[in-house]
């Protein structure tokens, strides 16, 4: 079967632009209170562990080129790994359903107060799956488009609150020692881990030696914008109001002006229902692609369609929607920790039955 | 090409265009539409105490005038509309107020939030929950508390410009203005409530009485906030000291009389001015160490000044650096001890520098507070006498 290509930049981009816009509401909600100013060392674990899987996957991915992470754990573990494969393709599916959860949630509560989450979920499920069925490469090049859009506007963004900074914020560093900043790493480490999906999508990848690099260097360019807007955040509202606040790189935009500019809100919705756009259209497509897969089906497309119900159904039902309780809980340690747990142990463990089988294969002439 | 199939075609970017041109409606959003027709810009928000715990809530309308093209601009039409409410939440009275007014109330363009004197010494923590929740709300407006009711400063304007609050917006963001007046924007306003070592400000506004009778009001000095409760003011000359301080300005002016003469005023004018405020703290006890620097230049003398001589210069030095000395160690004096709240920021820059004992100080802080020596080293450079010659 002849798979559809994606060029260095174009992997890159996805990647970029995934991670950006997947921790823009999730991650601060509960690492600036946690963190505070010292969230930059929690955003530096956050890179490493992703760095580290993007390594082991890579790794993998060399020994069975040309196969997806669905495909090879079946291939290494047999029935056991098609399980694993399944693990993975439903947590996919959760973070699909969470992440679109969060960019509803976010748009009726700011933007448009009397618009029903409802049809936030719908729009983006359809353009969504509409860009799952036409493969990865259509999303590959929207995505290039969008990355420059995303750096622009938060390069403008960080500009403009220039003059309103105040440094001795982010004093003191490390006040109750390294504990916030080391427990504060499972949210980035969570939410940037996502990109284990890099393991559907390196089989897409032209120039697979390159793969690693480009992925650790999107995620670097990715935390790197994150913690410099979350920084800004700080040093602007300083650590208490920003602390305080449910999204606090929104506030941030709101308390940024320039000139006569004064709307900068504006421009960060743009880079975020964007940016969600092309993360929800990557994840649709990894997750019907790797159903596909699982499942021995000739195309992809059947597992879009087939996932758009399932899908909105799914997120239009979570328990936590109108329980802040549960809603607490699980943001704040179960899915951190399942994510955590499914990213970094899951995909360790292929790796070391793929590192023993390797070795035991390599002594067997 | 053949028929059928270029029929299929032209169908085909028939029903494309028509879909793209059925799209561009919704470009305007199908959801939450906001009328301009039903709109009101709210310019300024005000709030004053009511009896019984109650608050009283009044807001300033924008009453938009229509371009003289549109038949507009001649007409004699209020520039705004005043609208007041007593509730016992700020959003109760807000949705009294949008009865009265028939319309829907648009909040992000607020410029001023106004605090009448007696609710602010009555204690406001309360209300700002408020500004906290709502995301209508603009951060950015500039917090000011009025000597009168917040209704009647904003119901009697006697400002240059239709909008009063419009031009308070613009006196408050100019950096150039002399700092009589601490200017505090909302979102540096409420999280001060939650702090111990960094209280809240604000501007305040009140009355100064002109000739022929006509009340002017002026904003200037600064009110000051123990914990949810106002305290007092600052005058416009203490305030000047606070801004310093605070860093929040580098130019001011005083007036000094020389040792020799000091009936004969010199009035200053200074610039380029830096402090270094170092808190230095034992287990129970604290000093602060204020280290001025700046450049002045002399506006107006009561008398002849030979500045190209050594003594007359050291001398008017000398007096210039005993004037910022006693201006600034009597504010920390002012704000420490007779109102007992940190607005200056002292404690949350021993937290900044010293976190440790910044933990121990911070359960006594009001106490340490008090007895808060301040050792005020002032170091000014006379740069420039006008554009008369120095020997004048």
């Amino acid at each position: 079967v002849k798979r559809t290509q994606i060029s260095d930049g174009q992997f890159f981009f996805i990647i970029f632009v995934s991670i950006t816009s997947l921790t823009f509401f999730s991650v601060p909600t509960r690492l600036v209170p946690l963190a505070k100013q010292d969230l930059w060392l929690s955003m530096l674990l956050g890179l490493a562990i992703d760095v580290y899987v993007a390594y082991i996957l890579f790794w993998i991915g060399r020994k069975y080129a040309g196969k997806s992470l669905v495909q090879y754990s079946g291939q290494l573990l047999g029935w056991a790994g098609k399980a694993i494969g399944l693990v993975y393709l439903l947590f996919f599916f959760a973070v699909s359903g969470l992440s679109l959860w969060i960019f509803s949630q976010f748009l009726t509560n700011t933007l448009m107060p009397e618009t029903p989450e409802i049809v936030f979920t719908v729009t983006m499920i359809v353009l969504a799956g509409w860009a799952a069925v036409n493969g990865l490469e259509v999303i590959a090049r929207l995505a290039q488009l969008i990355a420059v859009l995303i750096l622009l506007a938060s390069l403008f963004i960080l500009l403009a609150s220039m003059p309103n900074i105040q440094l001795n914020y982010l004093l003191p560093q490390f006040e109750d020692g390294f504990g916030p900043a080391l427990k504060g790493a499972i949210y980035p480490g969570s939410w940037f881990g996502i990109c284990v999906m890099m393991g559907m999508l390196m089989p897409h990848h032209a120039n697979q030696k390159r793969t690693f690099r480009l992925k650790a260097l999107a995620v670097l360019l990715g935390t790197f914008i994150m913690t410099m807007l979350l920084m800004y955040t700080i040093v602007v509202m300083g650590p208490e109001m920003a602390g305080r606040m449910r999204d606090p790189i929104y506030i941030f935009s709101r308390i940024t002006h320039a000139a006569f500019l004064e709307r900068f809100d504006v421009l960060l919705m743009l880079i975020y229902i964007t940016g969600a756009f092309i993360t929800l259209s990557t994840l649709y497509y990894c997750l019907s692609e790797g159903a596909a897969q699982l499942f021995g089906s000739k195309s992809h497309r059947g597992w879009v369609y087939a996932l758009a119900v399932p899908l909105t159904v799914f997120t239009l039902m979570l328990p936590f929607r109108s329980n802040p309780v549960i809603a607490h809980n699980f943001f704040g340690l179960w899915f951190p920790l399942g994510a955590l747990l499914i990213e970094g142990g899951l995909t360790t463990f292929l790796f070391v039955c793929a590192f023993i089988k390797d070795r035991v294969r390599r002594k067997l002439p | 090409m053949n028929p059928a199939r270029l029929l299929r075609v032209l169908l085909r970017f028939v029903v494309k265009a028509a879909l793209a041109v059925v799209l561009l409606f919704l470009t305007s959003g199908c959801w939450s539409k906001k009328d301009l027709g039903q709109l009101t810009v709210v310019a300024a928000i005000g709030l004053d105490a009511a009896p019984d715990d109650r608050i009283q809530v009044s807001l300033q309308l924008i009453n938009p005038t229509l371009p003289v093209a549109a038949g507009g601009g001649t007409g004699k039409r209020r520039a705004f509309a005043s609208y007041t409410s007593e509730a016992d939440s700020i959003y109760d009275a807000l949705e009294k107020i949008r009865q009265q007014a028939k319309k829907s109330i648009f909040l992000p363009q607020t410029r001023t939030v106004l605090i009448g004197e007696r609710l602010a010494r009555r204690g406001i923590d309360k209300y700002l929950d408020y500004f906290w929740r709502d995301n209508q709300q603009n951060l950015t407006s500039w917090v000011i508390v009025t000597e009168q009711t917040a209704k009647e400063a904003l119901e009697n304007s006697r400002e240059l410009e239709e909008v009063s609050s419009d031009e308070w917006k613009r006196y408050l963001n100019n950096s150039k203005r002399m700092p009589n007046t601490s200017a505090i924007k909302m979102y540096e306003f409420i999280p001060r409530f939650k702090l111990i070592g960094m209280q809240a400000f604000a501007s305040g506004l009140y009355y100064v009485t002109e000739s022929k009778g006509e009340a002017i009001r002026k904003l200037g000095r600064t009110a000051v906030f123990k914990s949810e409760k106002m305290v007092g003011w600052l005058s416009e000359q203490e305030t000047q000291a606070a801004q310093w301080i605070m860093d929040k300005s580098s130019i001011g002016t005083i007036r000094i009389g020389l040792r020799s003469k000091p009936s004969k005023k010199i009035q200053f004018e200074m610039r380029k001015i830096r402090v270094r405020l170092m808190p230095e703290v034992s287990d129970d006890h604290a000093i602060v160490r204020v280290h001025i620097t700046g450049a002045a230049g002399i506006k107006e003398s009561g008398h002849h000044l030979n500045l190209s001589d050594p003594v007359v210069l050291r001398e008017m030095t000398d007096s210039l650096n005993e004037g910022v000395d006693e201006l600034v160690t009597d504010t920390i004096r002012k704000v420490c001890r007779t109102y007992n709240s940190d607005i200056l920021g002292i404690g949350e820059r021993i937290h900044q520098r010293q976190p440790k004992q910044w933990e121990k100080l911070k359960r006594d802080w009001n106490n340490v507070l008090r007895d808060l020596e301040p050792r005020v080293h002032v170091d000014m450079t006379v740069i420039h006498a006008g554009s008369l010659r120095s020997e004048y």
